[in-house]
């Protein structure tokens, strides 16, 4: 049971006021009345990993993928969760739903509340400002052959999404950085001839490189567009400083002067977690590009859609009442743990591009994900039902001070603990967002035990879980889980095709939380 | 040739019958007689066998020639390897040994891949002795094959059939009916710890990025494994990340003085030998742990809630700078100092900022403390002399070299970070830990640290003190000096691998100090 409240009015802000007004005032959708199908309202992202490409690249290409090369951000954010229709008149909106079901591993008792994000707007709609861009090329011997000729692919193919009022600047970094176009429009030839220009040799010298972009960003600055970096890499920095922690602490520098930062990495050697930091300092997204056709889905999610920001410095608190504990909260790493309540801080959130389940045609980016949190029965706790813990949400609406609250208190018909055989949802979205998040550990369990050669352990954990995924499809046909699924079953044959041994029958399936 | 070349007329060969006695004497003797260290008598077998096991292979396919007698030597390597490397490929050899009635006990060590070269000796040595036509030798010959086939296939036999013993203190044991997999992490090589400060909250201080690699180990039931490092290792405390399936994590720490080494049996607790973490799994599947000692402790994750002057201080604050030093005496060109505080800047060798091409250089210092401006000579110079403060320094100095004859003040930067303080202007600097603060784990590299407060004193100046951040002084001719501090801490945990700063534990000092006034 789910109760909101609205603290204060919203208007929608500078930058939203550029969305076409049937996206803004009229949800069109919200007039079906009911959640699910026919999807009501966009998703909303909040910058990290986008996707999990490279985990889905290398079960593709017949090997077993190591646990660093899956992230919970990235994993929710290829799925749509629908919430239920985004009416509470402001351009974002908070949901809260409880989910009670036995995991998808062991069957053990598992209470989650989904926090989920959506907005009226309709991203087809959008007319997104013009942008103030800087693109920073890793041109290091490491891209030299397929990755830098993906660079240059992608980047030519994003020009077909730049306008003639766009500025862009190019910026090669190797042993240093080299500027080769700078502030040119968004349809000057010069672009183009520079980015078939760009040649890989020497060292990674991402500081200088990335810096130089900011400053080109930054010399040409202008409130009424997008100023924005997008930096494109293989690797680690080797060159100049190579202090991760200088450089993610320069990405966040610069984002609170109002810079963001968008990565993209490459290639199967490719070390994601530097990346994926600095695009969470930056309040950017961070990509990975598997195949030339992913550079078209990133540019397009990346351009037409998440350069605009619904709201900024976002802040959801949330305070669990006695009768359960908070264990964990996914699909964000913005968050921060006390007694028994967490707090998650945004610097910015966007609009997610999916508009449905099924729309996926181009790939399964920009689905917006979720968060969960994770909860467990308190010791003694009460035997009636009662309240679960209330969500709160503030944000600034951009380009302006104003700030927005809403409040959504959740409650539970049942008492903690109680788990009926067959789950019980608030809503559909939080049982997806449920499986969705099985899965998720399910591929993190194998790839851990598989990374130390114990693929009959990894054997344990994904055959119960395929099996329970597969029935649960089989009820609730959906594309991005049935999508999931077929990875499950491809790791599975994997494992299988490198020798490992089945289960025995008396091996239990390990148990995803067993500190629970 | 064909004829000349019969893999078991080197069955006598006595580098074969040695290395066959040595395989039969350690498995079936030395293991677990406590004669020979494990580590010993681990290796033993897998150097013996790389010599017993490609000759006897080849004997029993009746090989031929070079080619062939080269493959059976990749055969026997490449499923040693296999073996070492992948615990499913060992478990499958198990089970197709236990097929022949001979199920082989073992464990997957990349670090038996040692012995590996020894098939090239093999390899060389026995076809000199192959060619040697006796037909009398046929029996002996094929004893010995029937002596090394049965040394081979009947190698560890498994505990049911000979009960084992182990050396250790503390120890694991699989409290089920069945086989339990266990995670093992020991602290990382590259980790180092102050005992007296972790023992007061092992489960809290002690985090994910002060252990090693995982080892995976598949338990018998009833069975019992060491903890310890293999190696048994002199150290004050030893500490152990344990997994296992459906059990949170937990890190057995533990003080030699608190449970003795001893031999005790492999399988079942050893009411003599104390030191036991047993594993037990309910009904529903649900693990525990149980000891009798106070050496378990569940493993708590980082808040990463600590704020304030108690935090650990922030990695992006500390002193760093490109490539090398530029040592030497340089013009300045272009001063570019960035949102980050690092100044990028080019440097025109000697005193014409035109005479050939600039060297870019970026120092990372405080916001706001690099003094220096275009066109201003200055000598770059690594420090290396005596030090304020002793330990281990890493640093620099940037002296402005006065131009005019009549001027008689300047500018002079020195940056100093590690364990001790370089030199600075004539002044001593002590280091005393704010024991107000409790010691705070930092989450992305587990170091276990406690914030600090510098005090400078002599050298003329008025003496100051410092914490995090920025202070200054003057001294007695009218100058001052502005000390930046980015780390002032005490650590007590490091896992130097992945954390900045000093390698080793104790101070870690970073600083940046300023002095406008009389230079010498």
């Amino acid at each position: 049971m789910i109760e909101g409240t609205m603290t204060m009015n919203d208007k929608i802000g500078l930058l939203a006021v550029c969305v076409a007004l049937a996206g803004c005032g009229d949800d069109g959708a919200a007039a079906e009345g009911a959640e699910g199908v026919g999807g009501v309202g966009a998703g909303v992202g909040q910058g990290g990993a986008q996707d999990f490409g490279q985990f889905r690249a290398i079960l593709d290409a017949g090997q077993i993928p190591g646990p660093d090369t899956l992230d919970d951000v990235g994993f929710f954010n290829e799925h749509k969760i629908e919430l239920p229709p985004a009416d509470c008149g402001q351009s974002v909106c908070l949901h809260g739903q409880l989910g009670v079901m036995g995991n998808l591993i062991t069957t053990s008792n598992c209470t989650m509340v989904l926090l989920g994000l959506n907005t009226p707007i309709d991203p087809s709609t959008m007319q997104r400002p013009p942008l103030n861009l800087a693109i920073a090329v890793d041109t290091s011997g490491s891209m030299q052959g397929p990755s830098i000729a993906y660079v240059r692919e992608g980047l030519l193919r994003m020009l077909d999404d730049l306008r003639p009022e766009d500025r862009v600047s190019l910026i090669g970094f190797d042993t240093d950085a080299t500027v080769h176009a700078e502030n040119v429009a968004g349809d000057a030839p010069e672009l183009a001839t520079a980015i078939q220009g760009l040649e890989a040799s020497g060292n990674t010298n991402i500081y200088d490189g990335l810096r130089a972009a900011y400053e080109v960003v930054a010399e040409h600055a202008d409130a009424e567009r997008q100023n924005r970096v997008i930096l494109l890499s293989d690797g680690a920095a080797t060159a100049g400083i190579t202090s991760e922690a200088v450089l993610v602490d320069m990405s966040r520098t610069y984002n609170e002067l109002g810079y963001g930062l968008t990565t993209i990495g490459m290639g199967q050697e490719f070390s994601p977690e530097l990346m994926r930091e600095l695009s969470e300092a930056g309040a950017g997204a961070f990509y990975f590009l598997e195949d030339p056709a992913a550079v078209q889905e990133v540019f397009e999610e990346e351009v037409a859609t998440f350069l605009v920001p619904l709201a900024e410095d976002l802040k959801l608190d949330i305070v669990v009442e006695g009768d359960y504990a908070l264990r964990a909260v996914y699909g964000t790493k913005l968050f921060g743990l006390e007694s028994n309540s967490a707090y998650i801080d945004m610097p910015t959130v966007q609009i997610a591009h999916r508009t449905s389940v099924e729309d996926h045609a181009a790939g399964r980016r920009g689905g917006g994900g979720a968060i969960l949190v994770e909860l467990v029965p308190s010791a003694g706790a009460s035997t009636e039902a009662g309240g679960v813990g209330t969500l709160a949400m503030t944000y600034r609406v951009p380009g302006g001070e104003e700030l927005v609250s809403q409040e959504v208190r959740i409650e539970s018909p049942r008492p903690p603990g109680e788990t009926p055989e067959e789950g019980a949802f608030d809503g559909f979205a939080v049982e997806k967002a449920f499986v969705m998040l099985n899965i998720y550990v399910g591929f993190d369990m194998a790839a851990t035990r598989a990374a130390l050669n114990d693929d009959r352990g990894a054997l344990a954990v994904l055959t119960p879980l395929e099996a329970n995924v597969a029935a649960w499809v089989e009820e609730n046909p959906d594309d991005d889980i049935v999508d999931d699924l077929a990875y499950i079953r491809r790791f599975i044959t994997n494992l299988e095709a490198r020798g490992a041994l089945a289960p025995s029958s008396e091996q239990r399936p390990p148990e995803p939380w067993p500190q629970d | 040739m064909p004829t000349d070349f019969m893999p078991r007329r080197a069955l006598l060969h006595p580098l074969w019958l040695g290395a066959l006695a040595v395989l039969v004497l350690n498995d079936h003797v030395l293991k677990g007689s406590g004669l020979l260290p494990g580590v010993v008598t681990g290796k033993l077998s897998d150097f013996a066998g790389m010599l017993v096991a490609p000759l006897l292979f080849a004997t029993l396919l009746c090989v031929r020639g070079r080619i062939a007698w080269l493959l059976a030597h990749v055969a026997v390597g490449v499923v040693f390897a296999a073996i070492q490397l992948s615990i499913a490929f060992a478990d499958l050899w198990s089970s197709a040994m236990g097929l022949l009635g001979f199920p082989w006990v073992i464990t997957s060590d990349p670090t038996d891949l040692i012995a590996l070269p020894v098939l090239a000796a093999s390899f060389y040595v026995f076809p000199l002795a192959m060619s040697v036509r006796a037909n009398v030798r046929c029996t002996a010959e094929c004893g010995a094959a029937l002596g090394g086939l049965f040394a081979c296939v009947a190698t560890s036999a498994p505990p049911s059939d000979a009960p084992w013993t182990i050396e250790a203190d503390v120890y694991f044991h699989n409290d089920n009916d069945f086989d339990a997999v266990l995670r093992i992490r020991h602290l990382s090589p590259a980790a180092a710890i102050d005992c007296d400060v972790v023992e007061e909250d092992p489960g809290r201080l002690l985090t994910e990025p002060m252990f090693g690699p995982i080892e995976s180990w598949t338990v018998w039931p009833d069975a019992n494994l060491p903890l310890a490092p293999e190696l048994r290792v002199e150290a004050e405390c030893h500490a152990v990340w344990l997994e296992a399936d459906s059990v949170a994590p937990v890190i057995v720490f533990w003080r030699p003085d608190q449970v003795a080494w001893t031999m005790l049996d492999g399988e079942g607790i050893d009411p003599e030998a104390p030191g036991f973490v047993s594993l037990a799994y309910d009904d529903e599947g649900r693990g525990t742990y149980e000891t009798e000692l106070d050496i378990l402790f569940t493993a708590v994750p980082p808040s990463g809630r600590v704020a304030g002057v108690c935090a650990p201080q922030s990695e992006a604050e500390r002193v760093v700078w490109s490539d090398e030093i530029p040592s030497g005496i340089w013009t300045l060109g272009a001063v570019n100092e960035g949102v980050d505080g690092c100044v990028a800047m080019d440097l025109h060798a000697g005193f014409e900022p035109e005479s050939g091409p600039a060297r870019s250089w970026t120092l990372c210092l405080p916001a706001g403390a690099f003094p220096f401006e275009p066109g201003q000579r200055i000598d770059i110079f690594p420090e290396y002399s005596a030090a304020a403060m002793p330990g281990t320094v890493d640093g620099l100095s940037i002296s402005e070299l006065l131009i005019d004859s009549n001027a008689t003040t300047g500018t002079d930067l020195v940056v100093s970070r590690g364990t001790g303080v370089a030199p600075l202007f004539g002044m001593s600097a002590t280091f005393a830990p704010m024991f107000e603060c409790d010691a705070q784990v930092e989450v992305e590299c587990g170091t276990v640290t406690r914030p600090g407060t510098l005090t400078l004193a002599g050298g003329g100046f008025n003496t100051v003190s410092v914490g995090l951040g920025h202070a200054s002084t003057t001294d007695a001719q009218g100058g001052r000096l502005d000390v930046y501090v980015g780390h002032a801490e005490q650590r007590y945990a490091l896992a130097s691998e992945c954390a900045e700063g000093p390698d080793e534990l104790g101070t870690d000092i970073e600083l940046v100090a300023v002095h406008r006034g009389i230079t010498e």
